[in-house]
């Protein structure tokens, strides 16, 4: 038998918490690069952070497979989502419509990750990526679809590998994955139509 | 000075302040209750149950109230109620060879076990106006006709029977979700159509299709276009349990029973070099007692089924684009009917376009004359 | 207003928003491209703007301020009855001025004013194919978008120009999103499609009966289709509206007696509002 732990809460309202979030996340990704404000959800299981959670609640249900990248596949995560969300897990990256990771610790291939096909390339991945602050990372110049000119963008945490990857995620578009960037108190966003300059 | 029309928000008001009282009619004449509508316009209420998809005959009578007796408006109304249930789950398929039966022919044979049962149907009435009914009769003493219950027991399809001896495509040709990949059943009510459709998805198309639209077609492939020399195999309607297994549980516990009509055609036999030649089948499964809208379902089932048997598609009830795209009589009617909203803008455009290119001609005309 | 509280917020109930959500971050990921939705039947019927709505509801919050407007008016009956429903089931400010508005949800028009990047216009699709009317098959069209084959829609519009001297398209004129995409900007009359262009605030399409949701993000690159030898151009009036004077705005054609007299007016009823007011200030 396993111990009963307690269960942390989600939104403590439901309908308007996840209503403030996607607001955030389509602000987000309509204007790539530029951090929106997000309370999120502070009593998140470790280490999963206040707007990864709520980002999480606001997207995932039962009809979409979720991957836990580690560190977050563990017990008190998988419960929490599959409380809050009913989002079945799977154990495959490959399979996965939402991927949750944290920046620096075990991602999967990106490049594996669904990408649509070109009759239906919204049959894709998202991914939602917890990273330490919008300002401390890698400098690098975005454009593209909601970007007037262009975009610098530093995220914590994310490496030149990152980058890298990124480019070619976006050089595959129409096909691709898009990235929702979840910070301690903001998410920023970066669809697969954004052009990435080192 | 001309001053824009206002009042938009008034002028809905009163309109259906009006519609109610169309609704209601003569206040000296009685007004008719949605139980009076669930048992005696019996028909009109399957049929909305049927394309509505939601069985409940109270909520379908009260449809018909509310919509004035257009059948249409009514399937609307409950389409609009149902969308924002709650789902459970999936109940397990119903086991229609256990229908407690109420009435079922075959046209292929003479005689057959369990019997031919010709039930409640207009099929040889004469149809002449029965004045009698237009008095108000005193409630009959007989209580009403109970109806059998389900039975345990197995009334075999026809379609079995000449399974049996080889001569039908077996069940799996027909099975539900034949030519999909993977087992679980479609619902188009939770994702988008996509094309092509697989078989499941397409029979729930139908299902929901408007019955002028559905018989129109079926009757279409009689005439020539896309025949499939069809047979009315078997007919049956009558009462099923529905069984549903709660996560919970682990077992299946019976939550209603409803009343359904089916109807599987025997059509065109079909072979290839591996199989001896066989009849092949289209099916059609409604809710209530709607006879016309499975039997047509049954030949436009078939008719879609064209590929399987490297038939051409060359008709109309063959082309699953054209057929599935345009069965919802609700979708259809908003698409036509909303050409009544405003469209003064657009309109405007091609009038500008009209008078300069008119313009344009009248100069060239005068210049030519010059 | 308070709201009816025997729906849920904004009529949709989570899980359908849910699913609405996920397809608009598609949109959004990828300009112009038709996302397929479960769309649900809507207490309107088809055509009355279901997709609007859902994609509305699915996006508005209890902050929002709404604006509907169908034709460019407030006061047009099926704008009404919108705005009368958000009012009912989520209890929102509506307002008829463009610039209070966070999300203006539209049939027919893009408002005459610019937009601002916080907000978001909703329009409302009844063929969100443009290729439609070229080709009625659905598995046609999807394989020309995935191929970027859009050669039949360029020779269309040649072979009016052969015709009549001009295109012939004169509203839903398609426009091309980000190079990428051929995309319907619904029946927006193609005086109104350089606004798409590099718009500042975010553009959500949702056509309710054929299940698709698209979207230009704001400042995407939005083409109206042309040739080098006849340059995509908007309709011209020589006559200001008889109401405000506005010289820059889209006028209806008012009949106004049956001896042929008519006059014109802005079609967006707000601006014209506006035009009148600065005039008397």
């Amino acid at each position: 038998m396993t111990m009963e732990t307690e269960l942390s809460p989600g939104f403590q309202e439901p309908v308007h918490g996840a209503q403030q979030t996607f607001r955030a996340v389509l602000d987000a990704l309509s204007r790539p690069g530029i951090p929106v404000p997000l309370s999120g959800i502070e009593a998140a299981p470790d280490p999963m952070g206040p707007t990864l959670a709520a980002a999480a609640l606001t997207l995932l249900d039962h009809e979409t497979g979720v991957y836990l990248a580690p560190p977050l596949d563990i017990e008190a995560v998988k419960r929490y989502i599959a409380f809050h969300t009913g989002a079945p897990t799977v154990s495959e990256p490959a399979d996965a419509d939402f991927v949750i990771a944290l920046a620096d610790r075990d991602m999967p291939d990106i490049l594996q990750l669904k990408t649509g096909c070109a009759e239906y390339p919204d049959q894709s991945a998202t991914v939602l990526l917890g990273v330490r602050d919008f300002g401390s990372g890698e400098k690098v110049l975005l454009s593209g679809p909601g970007i007037a000119e262009t975009q610098e963008f530093s995220p914590g945490n994310l490496d030149a590998g990152f980058w890298t990857t990124a480019r070619q995620n976006h050089a595959r578009f129409p096909l691709g994955v898009d990235f929702i960037l979840c910070g301690p108190e903001s998410v920023a966003g970066l669809p697969r139509s954004t052009s990435i300059a080192v | 000075m001309y001053v824009s029309v206002k009042g938009g928000e008034k002028a809905i008001d009163k309109a259906h302040e009006l519609l109610a009282k169309e609704r209601r009619g003569n206040p000296g004449v009685p007004e008719i209750t949605t139980s009076q509508i669930a048992e005696q316009l019996t028909l009109a209420v399957d049929r909305v149950m049927s394309e509505g998809s939601l069985y409940d005959r109270e909520l379908a009578a009260l449809a018909v109230k509310q919509a004035r007796g257009d059948l249409i408006e009514a399937i609307f109304l409950i389409r609009a109620y149902r969308t924002t249930m709650p789902r459970f789950g999936y109940s397990t398929p119903v086991e229609t060879s256990r229908m407690a039966i109420r009435r079922r022919i075959s046209a292929t044979f003479k005689d057959l076990p369990g019997g031919q049962i010709l039930g409640p149907t207009f099929d040889y009435t004469h149809r002449l106006l029965d004045f009698e009914l237009e008095k108000e009769n005193p409630a009959d003493e007989d209580p009403p006709a109970t109806r059998p219950e389900p039975v345990d027991g197995h009334t075999p399809r026809v379609l079995e029977l000449l399974g049996n001896q080889g001569l039908m495509e077996p069940p799996d040709g027909a099975c539900p979700h034949n030519g999909s990949d993977d087992d679980s059943i479609g619902d188009l009510t939770r994702q988008p159509l996509g094309f092509p459709a697989d078989r499941d998805v397409r029979l729930q198309n139908l299902a929901r299709g408007d019955e002028g639209f559905l018989l129109a077609l079926g009757y279409s492939t009689q005439r020539g276009y896309g025949r499939n020399h069809p047979f009315a195999g078997e007919i049956r309607m009558g009462e099923v349990r529905v069984e549903f297994v709660p996560e919970e549980l682990g077992f299946a516990i019976e939550i209603a029973e409803i009343t359904l009509t089916e109807c599987e055609m025997v059509t065109q036999f079909k072979g290839s070099k591996n199989v001896p030649p066989q009849f092949t089948r289209g099916y059609g499964l409604a809710f209530g007692h709607c006879e016309r809208k499975t039997m047509s379902m049954a030949l436009v089932d078939r008719a879609l089924r064209a590929d399987e048997f490297d038939e051409e598609r060359v008709a109309p009830a063959q082309d699953e684009e054209f057929v599935l795209a345009h069965s919802d009589n609700i979708q259809a009617t908003g698409f036509v009917e909303h050409l009544k909203l405003p469209h003064y803008v657009d309109f405007q455009s091609e009038l500008e376009l009209l008078r300069k290119m008119r313009a344009e001609i009248a100069k060239t005309h005068v210049e030519a004359a010059e | 207003m308070e709201r009816e509280k025997a729906y849920n917020f904004a009529y949709l109930d989570e899980q359908t928003k849910r699913m609405i959500r996920r397809a608009i971050l598609k949109a959004v990921a990828i300009p112009g491209y038709q996302v397929p939705f479960a769309s649900r039947e809507m207490p309107m019927p088809y055509g009355w703007g279901t997709g609007g709505v859902q994609v509305t509801a699915s996006v508005l919050g209890q902050d929002d301020v709404l604006k509907v407007i169908d034709q460019g008016a407030d006061d047009t009956t099926n704008a009404v009855s919108i705005r009368k429903f958000f009012k009912k089931t989520a209890g929102v400010e509506t307002t008829t001025e463009t610039g209070r508005a966070s999300v203006i949800q539209t049939r027919h028009r893009v408002p005459e004013d610019e937009l601002r990047p916080d907000q978001i216009l909703v329009y409302q699709v009844p063929i969100p194919e443009p290729l439609r009317f070229l080709e009625p098959r659905e598995t046609e069209t999807r394989t020309m978008h995935a191929l970027e084959e859009y050669g039949l829609m360029h020779v269309k519009l040649y072979e009016d120009i052969s015709r009549h001297g001009h295109i012939a398209t004169t509203y839903a004129y398609p426009v091309h999103v980000n190079a990428r995409y051929m995309m319907d900007p619904s029946p927006i009359p193609k005086f109104d499609n350089p606004k798409l262009h590099r718009m500042a605030a975010l553009q959500l399409f949702g056509a309710g009966r054929e299940k698709r949701i698209y979207a230009v993000p704001p400042h995407t690159q939005v083409h109206s289709l042309d040739f080098d030898d006849h340059p995509f151009e908007v309709q011209k009036w020589d006559k200001a509206c008889a109401i405000c004077g506005a010289e820059d705005s889209f006028l209806d054609e008012i009949i106004t007696d049956d001896a042929g007299g008519r006059m014109f007016v802005c079609s967006d009823t707000d601006y014209c509002n506006r035009q009148c007011e600065g005039v008397a200030k």
